[in-house]
């Protein structure tokens, strides 16, 4: 008749329904991620259509490139632009959920291969990145809540930086400094790991000021949390309270926000591989942008929300992970 | 754009949900007896106070430069002076002179205009559909939160300026649609803080003792929500002010904002990036502007967040 | 044996052994003292209580007793021994070698005081690993050897749970083992049973009470005296960071010499008839300076400053000119809610209660029980799936909202924590303002002139009824004390003049003896204004001294209902008799 009774008789099941709740948890997220990219793909076919002039004509190199009426009528069948516009749509559904992203208006080739071609360079600076900005963040918190005038001093600072230092600027300073001032590492980034240690940097220090400004305050909070006391009184060292308990904490927020701080390296390559002159899915986006090669730009998009969508789902995975509490509650956040 | 530039949106790190006393007489061990940390927060404290009024002094001279140049530079900002090319800083040019002769510290002072005009509007475009969608997900009916919060989800796969590349691809490149542009790719984390916002003051004790003393849902959207609200609002456009000049001139230094020769801090960064190794302070000066005005929004944001929890 | 030598003997015998304690904070150039002088002494199997009110300093001398006072503090001792440690001279590595091993601290609430992203197992095997060489899987058998000690049941599965997984009773245990898995000779538990259920705690305290006979000595802090009558062999009275009164337990509250102490025992509410007065009268109450706001820290004792409240001589006339009409009624209630995996869970089950006028029902139950529910119930904000409920005989529950709205200030509510109930951008006098114009229509604060000024008067008279000074009216309830902002709700609460206010564990945050000066204004303004309460607590010594009629809840059911006197005295349902013998009273 007691709560402690009720509890001893629910548990033989508990284990089943744990399960039952990762998969409906997976199921739910699965069904989502669906839901956004087929959103995305929509959003994005009904608001080129707002782009003024004639399609055709764009894919014929602009209104001054004076084509003639059967080229365009010639280009009009060959993109399928002739048909009703549901129809286009549904061609569009199709082929996006086959991987078919068309052919580039200005470079005539498959938008898959573009796409492919740029797709690992900015995966490896992007993930590199994000690799190295938690490692500062690790080192900015566990120093930087060691108190006193200096910390919070690097706090402020931390704070300012990510918050107001843009990626181009930074680029270019360290261009500034490494290449130019000292020839150290090469201002166009070649090849290899020389040519990417400056765009890494560029990407990972306002990244890694904001992680760091997130975990130093939830280190200060953990070390501040009656557990701490628990573990000081059993005689754990500052360290061990630090290493064992305060950073496991501060690395709850920081996970949770990986997949943003992802998403957001992905969008700043398109600065960064631009300033550093490197080829990749940025500077393939900004260029087709410049020049309105619209199936170049849808591919890009999609293949980044796919990608964004797929990081955010596995920082909620590494979430549950990090914190059991989650796995108990539901699946929502 | 940055990898920095969505930092403002997220709840601010520094200082923390600690309500000082927070229950004046409670029982319990007295985790926290006098001493101890309290020194610690004034100190921080006070630290803010100076780099607040740093902040200040700085957005009245850029505000000052971008409603008056002519009070802080006799130049002409687009005067050609070819024999006075690459001049570096020297009193008679402080910023130095770019390709053209044209002095940088007159093109900094007159570039202050667009780069605020743009953040201001940029950030009034976010913050107003932002409203919208936040308090439709926060006050309407659970259908509606769900509907809006299915939408932002799609909106946040466009991670970063994505949603504004996407944006001009559609409208083309210029200053007003990438102002158009920051906008709406700020809005979506904005909705997102008024919505939770929102929610959480519904969710609070105060908004239930009202309906007790009786108030009707108007009342306490007027009374309560309606106030506290806004007083958060204030301190995110502030930081969004900050934000914004730094996703604008990201895409003037793109090349889909503001064009060389105009005065605006991207474009002439942009430009000056042929010449980097002739020329340090023709990318130098226009960029440490955007940091500063962007780093004085964000402080005083930040301390205008800080005031309204410690209230 | 010479004299000399029986000392010695003494002296090598304590496990704690402190003489005139002193711990100062600096924070800028001032320094604080916090613990001035304090004395303490624990003997193998003994049981010591540090009994004092928050902010005076009984926490903190229990850190500096670890050497955790903290990075400001200034500990300074003439004597500071930890069996045969002298604490200030030891370094950090030999004080870390001696906290765990030597001495064990429990804390509170083991929700936060284990970490809970790890399982209670490696919390208990963190303390053997840092103070012994066994291997792992020894260290493991430990653990499940330790956890069986202190009575959880099925160890081997509780130690792969965390903290949040388990329920109240058996983390506190768990916290328990983390402390005692290296056997320390003294245990310092500090508040151990503060957050629990009354059955719980009592379990926790029989807990304490078996490792005291096995010859662990314990310091026990506690607010709660009756708490620590339970166990203690002798009683230490701290208050402002002075030892006042120290002595065998049964000296102390049998015959308690210092004034402060007498205070205490007196606000125990426990036991006391209803209608008595827990709080010295207000006139030998010393004011303390106002200005001290509430976020400086704890203060040394709450003493609000109260103006002269005139005691009704006459007792209960109101309610003999009232007569035993109903002013709330419940019948047959029922609330589920949906849990998280879509199970719904029926929270109050069958609730029928008559409230009279003029008098006070209490609702006693352990957490979970569905007190909160039925409260909320009871304000109309939320909606029964069954049963009705009647306001002064008219409809209540079935009435739609745009009905009921106009009828709200017939019914209003104090809640435990006030601080959250107040909106943080209002004063108390805007906060009292909008309660006293809330059930006049949309019009506001103070059109005219002259209903400026009336308004004006009204807020100093709900303010003066609540015994605050009108100076307070300008500040914000975060720069009151607890005691100030929970007076401050019942001023609001008054505002509109109901005829019933729904008390939802108002007291529970507070200290006793503020506990005892809101308790008696309660008292007072029922029997001035003919207030009926529905008194919502899990403590049975405050229901017992409140109620008239006292309804029983367990498990979203009223167990048991009847005059109070009758429940406590005889008990007929189980439960009560379960929770009546684990309520801690004086001894």
């Amino acid at each position: 008749m007691t709560a402690l009774h009720a509890a001893t008789a629910v548990r033989a099941p508990r284990r089943r329904r744990a399960a039952g709740r990762a998969l409906r948890w997976a199921a739910t997220r699965v069904a989502g991620a669906v839901f956004v990219l087929w959103a995305v793909a929509t959003l994005i076919f009904f608001g080129i259509r707002l782009i003024p002039g004639d399609p055709a004509e764009a894919i014929l190199g602009g209104p001054g490139s004076r084509a003639t009426p059967e080229a365009l009528a010639q280009a009009r069948a060959e993109f399928g632009l002739d048909q009703p516009l549901f129809t286009q749509y549904l061609h569009e559904l199709g082929r996006l959920a086959t991987g078919d992203f068309g052919t580039s208006y200005a470079l005539k080739v498959p938008v898959g291969q573009v796409i492919l071609d740029g797709l690992g360079s900015t995966l490896i600076l992007t993930v590199v990145s994000l690799a190295v900005a938690w490692l500062f963040a690790i080192a900015l918190a566990l120093w930087a809540t060691r108190g006193g005038r200096v910390a919070s001093a690097v706090s402020t600072v931390l704070e300012i930086v990510a918050a107001a230092v843009p990626n181009f600027w930074l680029g270019t300073i360290l261009i500034l400094l490494f290449s130019v001032g000292l020839g150290w590492l090469p201002a166009i980034s070649t090849p290899g790991i020389p040519g990417l240690v400056l765009p890494v940097l560029t990407l990972a220090i306002p990244l890694a000021g904001f992680l760091g400004q997130l975990m130093r305050e939830s280190v200060l909070n953990a070390l501040d949390a009656p557990f701490t006391v628990s573990a000081r009184a059993r005689g754990e060292s500052e360290t061990g309270v630090r290493l064992i308990h305060a950073l496991r904490h501060a690395a709850l927020p920081a996970i949770s926000l990986s997949g943003w701080a992802f998403g957001s390296l992905i969008s700043g390559a398109v600065v960064v591989e631009t300033v550093f002159a490197r080829p990749g899915l940025g500077r393939t986006l900004l260029s087709a942008v410049l020049i309105r090669d619209v199936p170049v730009v849808i591919g890009v998009v999609m293949v980044v929300a796919l990608v964004y969508i797929v990081v955010t789902i596995a920082t909620d995975l590494a979430d549950r992970f990090a914190d059991p509490r989650l796995r108990q509650k539901g699946g929502d956040r | 754009m940055s990898g920095s530039a969505g930092a403002p949106l997220l709840p601010s790190p520094v200082g923390g949900e600690r309500r000082p006393g927070a229950g004046g007489g409670e029982r319990g061990p007295g985790l926290r007896e006098p001493g101890g940390r309290a020194s610690g927060a004034r100190r921080i404290l006070g630290h803010l106070h100076s780099t607040e009024i740093v902040g200040a002094l700085v957005l009245l001279l850029l505000l000052v430069a971008a409603l008056a140049p002519s009070l802080l530079t006799a130049t002409d900002p687009l005067g050609i002076a070819p024999a006075d090319a690459f001049t570096p800083p020297s009193p008679g040019h402080w910023f130095g002179t770019d390709e053209s002769g044209r002095d940088i510290f007159t093109r900094v002072v007159y570039g202050a205009r667009s780069s605020l005009l743009i953040g201001v509007a940029a950030t009034g475009i976010g913050l107003v559909l932002a409203v919208i969608l936040g308090s439709l997900a926060g006050l309407g009916p659970r259908g509606v939160d769900f509907g809006v919060n299915r939408l932002l989800e799609v909106l946040f796969a466009f991670p970063g300026l994505l949603l504004a590349l996407l944006f001009i691809t559609i409208f083309g490149p210029g200053v007003a649609t990438s102002t158009i542009a920051v906008g709406l790719a700020t809005a979506p984390g904005y909705a997102r803080i008024i919505r939770s916002e929102i929610r959480s003051i519904r969710g609070s004790g105060y908004i239930e003792a009202a309906t007790v003393l009786g108030r009707s849902p108007a009342q306490i959207f007027r009374r309560h929500i309606l106030p506290n609200v806004a007083a958060g609002l204030f301190a995110l456009a502030t930081l969004g002010i900050g934000q914004a000049i730094v996703w604008a001139a990201a895409l003037s230094f793109l090349g889909l904002g503001a064009v060389p020769p105009a005065a605006e801090w991207g474009a002439m960064l942009s430009a000056g990036r042929t010449y980097i190794s002739v020329a340090w302070w023709l990318t130098f000066f226009p960029g440490a502007f955007v940091v500063l005005a962007a780093a004085s929004a964000t402080v005083l944001g930040r301390s205008l967040q800080r005031r309204n929890r410690e209230r | 044996m010479s004299e000399r030598d029986a000392v010695a003997m003494s002296e090598r015998a304590a496990v704690l052994d402190v003489r005139n304690l002193r711990v100062a904070f600096r924070s800028g150039r001032a320094s604080t003292t916090v613990v001035d002088g304090v004395g303490l002494r624990i003997e193998p199997g003994q049981c010591l209580a540090l009994v004092g009110e928050s902010g005076s300093g009984k926490s903190v001398t229990a850190r500096s007793i670890l050497g955790l006072a903290g990075d400001g503090a200034r500990v300074s001792a003439d004597r500071l021994r930890v069996g045969s440690h002298d604490v200030l001279t030891l370094g950090n590595r030999q004080l870390r070698a001696m906290r765990g091993a030597d001495v064990g601290l429990v804390l509170q609430d083991a929700l936060v005081s284990l970490d809970p992203l790890r399982t209670v197992g490696r919390e208990i095997a963190d303390a053997l690993r840092l103070h012994t060489r066994l291997t792992p899987s020894e260290r493991s058998a430990r653990v499940l050897q330790v956890l069986a000690e202190v009575g959880v049941p099925e160890p081997h599965l509780r130690a792969r749970q965390r903290s949040g997984e388990l329920s109240g009773g058996l983390r506190q245990r768990a916290l328990i083992a983390s402390a005692i898995a290296l056997e320390p000779s003294l245990l310092i538990a500090d508040e151990p049973t503060t957050a629990l259920d009354t059955t719980v705690q009592e379990q926790i305290l029989r807990l304490l009470e078996r490792l005291k006979s096995e010859g662990t000595g314990i310091l026990l802090i506690s607010h709660d005296l009756a708490v620590v009558s339970r166990i203690a062999d002798t009683i230490a009275v701290m208050t402002d960071g002075r030892i006042v009164e120290q002595g065998p337990a049964a000296q102390v509250l049998g015959d308690p010499q210092h004034d402060y102490t007498r205070r205490l025992i007196r606000a125990v509410p426990a036991g006391r008839p209803r209608g008595t007065r827990l709080a010295p009268t207000p006139s030998t109450l010393v004011p303390t300076s106002p200005t001290a706001p509430a976020s400086k820290g704890p203060e040394p004792l709450e003493s609000d400053a109260i103006p002269a409240v005139s005691v009704l001589s006459t007792g209960f006339v109101h309610l003999a000119a009232a007569g035993r009409t109903v002013a709330l009624e419940a019948r047959g209630l029922s609330k589920s809610y949906r849990g998280p995996d879509a199970s719904r869970r029926l929270v109050v089950d069958d609730v029928s209660f008559v409230l009279e006028r003029g008098r006070t029902l209490g609702l006693v139950g352990e957490s979970g029980s569905g007190k909160t529910t039925t409260a909320r119930l009871a304000l109309g904000l939320t909606a029964p799936d069954a049963g009705t409920l009647t306001l002064g005989g008219a409809p209540w529950s079935i009435l739609r909202e745009r009905l009921r709205r106009p009828e709200r200030r017939r019914i209003g509510a104090i809640y435990q924590d006030p601080l959250g109930s107040f909106d943080p951008r209002w004063n108390v006098r805007e906060i009292l303002a909008d309660a006293l114009t809330s059930g006049r229509g949309a019009s506001g604060v103070g059109g005219s002139v002259g209903g400026r000024a009336a308004l004006a008067r009204s807020i100093a008279g709900l303010l003066d009824s609540v015994g605050l000074a009108s100076a307070l009216a300008d500040r914000r309830p975060l720069h009151l004390s607890g005691g100030q902002r929970q007076r401050v709700a019942i001023a609001r609460a008054l505002a509109p003049d109901p005829e019933i206010l729904v008390c939802d564990e108002p007291v529970s945050a507070l200290d006793v003896s503020v506990q005892a000066q809101v308790l008696d204004l309660l008292d007072e303004l029922q029997r001035e204004r003919g207030l009926s309460y529905l008194f919502i607590s899990h403590d049975l010594g405050v229901v017992q001294h409140m109620s008239d009629t006292v309804a029983v809840m367990f498990d979203g059911r009223i167990v048991e209902t009847g005059p109070s006197a009758d429940v406590f005295a005889r008990p007929a349902h189980e439960y009560t008799r379960r929770l009546l013998e684990a309520a801690p009273r004086l001894r």
